[in-house]
């Protein structure tokens, strides 16, 4: 689930070829192909907190029953056991796709809220054992069902989808930033209580917290288009490639998305540079 | 018609506040009126629009193209320097008069529609559940896209967690936090 090998293009998705049906709007079937990337690396820290894991595509009858699962964890570094707790994350996804998620069949947003809890229940052990409840990581998860996107977002990671050459963040940020956003579009704080609390830094929800009662979950499907593109990234990526950048290394046609994605990171020399972990997904 | 309806507004640094979003009940419909008009207009001309158009509407409130035309007029007779937008909801039946710069999201099937605007028409309208509608002033669309619209609206139950979806958008794309804004959201259930 993680690793820091070079950047790897996934085979094509021949599985995807099936028609996709059963759309009660009545809106035009079309066939739907998936193409999977990912990279990843340590950047300036000591070690990879971040971990990844993509359902194994090359099991056709599982991806066709479940649908196509993709996850990335963030393990938060300014705590003790980031690095197992993103890697307990992405396990107990896996573990949720491979052996609780046949028994569980729902609308795609129950999968999703069900898989929340395990991955919770999971990290809540891991603090239990290792007596450290300080721990934590962020969480995206995208299940795909034909052309019908489910995702799933804690923390500070972000899912992109770019359509028609534009970047649009499919999730909101749990932090503090985000917070005071929220409450000055209400008018509930002003300007200057704006700016200064905004330099703080902190997450409002993560995986590994107390009560995990902030998440983003999909409760209705979102309808992907060929030519879409999904980016499930951690800080480390949108922390240095700006959005145009990113948008123009996915939308190229030339070379490997991924590879490109992680030359970028690299040739940025940001001397920050935080552990790095994206996973691609193009419909074709 | 079950819904839940939620609405935002914010004067940012305007002194004066031009803009007026007004939603009544009746029945088993609804009525829901955007004014936004020009800086130099008085605050209170703005909600006596509004006020007046339910007044005609209410005075013989059945859907059709000349009663939302009557409506229209009277707003306009108003003041033209506004942007006027009346939404009729009765359970079978959608009403739209526009005039201005206000626009209107429909929701359905997973898709966006954007009802056509400086128009006045009726068709046939029974809502379901996970179909919705957005009606915003300028100073709200203008920094949101459809695409976001869609993607707040797969995250959100009732109409509240729309908006608020929405307005943090608004908040994290703003740079000076002047703007003023207001929308309405109608998710169905």
């Amino acid at each position: 689930m993680k690793s820091d090998n070079d950047s790897n293009k996934r085979s094509f998705l021949d599985f995807f070829k099936r028609r996709l049906g059963g759309n009660r709007s009545g809106i035009c079937h079309r066939d739907l192909y998936l193409e999977i990337s990912n990279f990843q690396g340590i950047g300036r820290r000591r070690q990879q907190e971040d971990s990844f894991y993509v359902s194994d595509y090359n099991n056709v009858e599982m991806i066709e029953e479940r649908g196509f699962l993709a996850v990335v964890a963030d393990g938060m570094g300014g705590m003790m056991n980031g690095a197992e707790m993103s890697a307990v994350v992405t396990r107990a996804a896996m573990e949720f796709y491979e052996k609780v998620l046949p028994f569980h069949l729902g609308d795609g947003t129950e999968e999703l809220q069900s898989m929340l809890s395990f991955i919770d229940g999971r990290a809540k052990q891991l603090q239990q054992e290792s007596d450290e409840d300080e721990s934590g990581s962020t969480l995206l998860a995208a299940l795909i069902r034909g052309n019908r996107l489910h995702f799933l977002a804690v923390g500070d990671s972000r899912i992109y989808l770019l359509r028609a050459g534009k970047m649009y963040q499919l999730n909101r940020e749990h932090n503090v930033k985000s917070k005071m956003i929220e409450r000055l579009a209400k008018e509930e704080i002003d300007l200057e209580s704006y700016q200064d609390i905004i330099g703080k830094s902190g997450l409002t929800s993560y995986i590994g917290i107390e009560e995990l009662d902030l998440y983003d979950v999909s409760l209705r499907p979102l309808l992907l288009e060929k030519n879409d593109i999904l980016l499930l990234a951690s800080d480390g990526v949108f922390g240095t490639l700006s959005e145009e950048t990113m948008k123009r290394i996915l939308q190229s046609e030339a070379g490997n998305a991924a590879k490109n994605m992680r030359e970028a990171i690299e040739q940025a020399a940001n001397p920050k540079q935080d552990n790095y972990t994206g996973v691609i997904i193009k419909c074709k | 018609m079950k819904a839940t309806i939620s609405g935002c507004k914010r004067l940012g640094s305007h002194t004066v506040d031009t803009e007026c979003i007004v939603q009544k009940s009746y029945g088993d419909g609804m009525m829901i009126v955007a004014v936004d008009a020009s800086k130099e207009t008085d605050p209170k001309d703005v909600e006596d629009m509004a006020v007046s158009i339910i007044n005609v509407w209410e005075q013989n409130s059945v859907l059709t193209r000349e009663r939302l035309t009557e409506c229209l007029e009277k707003a306009l007779g108003i003041s033209r320097k506004l942007s006027v937008t009346i939404l009729i909801l009765d359970g079978k039946s959608i009403g739209i008069a526009d005039a201005g710069n206000n626009r209107l999201y429909e929701i359905s099937e997973g898709r966006i529609i954007r009802e056509a605007r400086e128009t006045i028409l009726c068709r046939k309208y029974i809502p379901r559940q996970d179909e919705a509608l957005i009606l915003a002033t300028e100073g709200f669309w203008k920094y949101v896209e459809e695409q976001d619209i869609l993607i707040d609206f797969s995250k959100s139950e009732t109409a509240q967690a729309w908006i608020s979806y929405l307005s943090t958008r608004i908040g994290l794309r703003m740079e000076t936090f002047d703007d003023s804004y207001s929308a309405i959201a109608v998710v169905f259930e």
